[in-house]
């Protein structure tokens, strides 16, 4: 990939992208560590020294619903999402793009209502602490509206991608 | 029955146009919602963030991190070897042996194609050397790899218990007998095939030190599934504790026992094991907003009554749902088909006095047959890729072992006793 000799602008996107990639690389990783950590400590908590931990489950299922926010958008920019695709790999390539466009739009409608619905869930729920460690559940809603609102940008470009590829002329 | 028509139409024609299942699933919720007024961007965000806040889950991605961990660490070869020991001898050699160690590693694993992936690796190279037929090999593999999910743990099963509010415990123990029914029955085809055609492969050596030896090597694996068997069946962790002691546990036997895990490699399994987990986990987010619309529509009760008009007896119902979820299987991978149709038939089922923990079962053989079922079957796919074969050509071949399969899955539908005999007897829930 030519990806470091892109100048200007467009040079400046990718390699912004490229870097937020490997934030949320690695925030799925501590998320996953963290998880780990959080519900192991849990049991040793409870049958070693008998004491039952009241904020364990609730930071563990924090975490696990950031990665999963952060891992959708992750998995829309690499078109990791599970699909069937037996049917449409019969077709001929520009109509294969087509259908494909039209299946990153279906996403971008849907990705957009989480966004919406995730903003206004921010704004409401801002002040909101969770009943054990009084942690503010807005960080949370930040996660989740930053991570929709990646998909919905990422399924967008995608959507141009294959409009694109659909009507350009065979070349290579 | 219209808005189940449209609910159902939309997602169909989505899917088949090749739309991810998340968007095809939330965009026909969505549908529904639109027309009758319903639809809001806070109740499609409140719907998918609640179907994603459960404790139980967790047990996915530990379960998934863990299987990552015990492959990397060397675990399929030293289970290979002392599997090759244990009943290699026997005619049909390395055949048996794939099945074998498959059938353990499907109690360290919960899905069918890590198990698949992970033994047939190690496997399929191995048994093409020897001389033994390539895409035997590969179908024996991906016919094992059926196995993974149904002996505990199973990621399928914690799917189906949460979404049901079924025991995840009781699945577990459900799945034993079942899995191992078809242990047997893959053993008594490669046996009957091994005798029939006179095959003139060498079958393994056999020694008891031999045994012994690759026993002790593999010991460190070997107590992965007595851990979560035993701890969930003790009473003494959850299926989602079990799960983390089995990480920490894999993390201890990589990195201090068998040394060949790094620590280096870490957040690249861990990594894969979240992105793996989402893919799974955004499905189930989705489909909580499609509960949502089933509820509110009552279609489950319209279903439920339009059941009990039709269908006369509790066998006829298992036999048309059966036969349902195997064309789903040829399409969906079965985590997905699970989440889309637990919702739909439980409350049917349950309204027939059929055992949820034995459906639960039954549904999780059947749609994990749908991994060595073309066109879409996972499993064919890993398997014929390492063995270098086409999937014209496995297809062909893997077909005794799916009727094996099928077998199974008739004879616990007929006998549901065999499902329930463990959880109801040493399992109380």
């Amino acid at each position: 990939m030519s990806l470091r000799k892109t100048s200007g602008f467009l040079g400046m996107l990718m390699r912004a992208e490229e870097v937020l990639l490997i934030g949320m690389k690695w925030s799925i990783i501590s998320g996953m560590a963290g998880m780990v950590i959080v519900v192991f400590l849990q049991i040793v908590s409870r049958y070693v020294f008998s004491l039952p931990l009241a904020w364990s489950e609730e930071v563990a299922r924090l975490l696990f619903i950031c990665i999963v926010f952060i891992g959708a958008a992750v998995l829309a920019r690499q078109e990791g999402h599970l699909a069937v695709t037996v049917l449409i790999d019969q077709l001929p390539k520009r109509i294969r793009r087509v259908a494909n466009a039209f299946s990153a739009l279906v996403g971008l409608i849907c990705a957009y209502y989480l966004v919406r619905g995730g903003w206004s869930t921010l704004l409401r729920e801002w002040d909101q602490r969770t009943p054990g460690l009084q942690f503010p559940m807005g960080v949370i809603y930040a996660v989740i509206f930053a991570s929709v609102m990646l998909m919905m940008l990422w399924l967008f470009v995608i959507m141009v991608k294959n409009c694109r590829l659909a009507i350009a002329k065979e070349t290579s | 029955m219209s808005s189940l028509l449209l609910l159902f139409g939309a997602f169909f024609v989505l899917l088949l146009l090749g739309t991810p299942i998340l968007f095809s699933l939330a965009a026909a919720a969505m549908l529904v919602l639109s027309s009758i007024d319903f639809l809001s961007p806070q109740i499609v965000m409140q719907r998918v963030y609640a179907g994603l806040d459960s404790f139980p889950m967790l047990a996915i991605p530990f379960f998934m991190a863990a299987g990552a961990l015990m492959e990397s660490g060397g675990i399929s070869r030293r289970l290979v070897n002392f599997s090759s020991y244990l009943v290699g001898w026997i005619s049909g050699g390395l055949g048996h042996v794939a099945v074998i160690a498959s059938t353990i590693f499907a109690g360290i694993s919960g899905s069918a194609v890590a198990d698949t992936t992970a033994i047939g690796s190690t496997m399929i190279p191995m048994m093409k050397r020897k001389g033994y037929d390539a895409s035997f090999s590969a179908s024996v593999v991906a016919a094992s790899g059926v196995i993974g999910p149904i002996i505990p743990p199973s990621i399928p099963l914690v799917l189906y218990g949460v979404i049901s509010g079924v025991s995840i415990g009781a699945l577990f123990m459900g799945g034993i007998i079942p899995g191992l029914m078809m242990t047997i029955g893959l053993m008594v085809l490669i046996y009957v095939k091994a005798k029939r055609s006179n095959w003139d492969i060498e079958t393994e050596p056999f020694s008891y030190s031999g045994l012994v030896k690759s026993f002790v090597d593999a010991a460190g694996a070997l107590v992965m599934p007595i851990i979560i068997v035993g701890g969930i069946l003790g009473g003494i962790f959850t299926a989602t504790e079990a799960a983390v002691v089995a990480t920490v546990y894999a993390l201890i036997v990589g990195l201090f026992w068998y040394r060949e895990l790094e620590l280096s490699q870490l957040p690249e399994l861990f990594y894969h094991a979240g992105l793996n987990t989402a893919v799974v986990m955004v499905i189930v987010g989705v489909a909580n907003l499609v509960g949502y619309v089933l509820t509110i529509e009552q279609l489950p009760l319209i279903l439920s009554q339009w059941f009990t008009e039709h269908v006369t007896s509790v066998l006829m119902l298992l036999l048309v749902i059966n036969l349902l979820l195997l064309a789903a299987g040829c399409f969906l991978d079965g985590g997905s088909a699970i989440i889309v149709f637990t919702p739909v038939l439980l409350p049917v089922v349950k309204s027939f006095g059929i055992d949820p923990v034995f459906f639960g079962v039954m549904m999780t053989v059947n749609l994990m047959i749908g991994t060595i079922t073309p066109p879409v079957g996972l499993s064919l796919y890993i398997s014929s890729g390492i063995a270098n074969i086409s999937i014209a050509q496995i297809c062909k071949d893997i077909l005794p072992f799916l009727l094996v399969q099928l077998v199974v899955l008739t004879l616990i539908t007929l006998f549901p006793d065999i499902v329930l005999f463990v959880p109801q007897h040493f399992y109380s829930f």
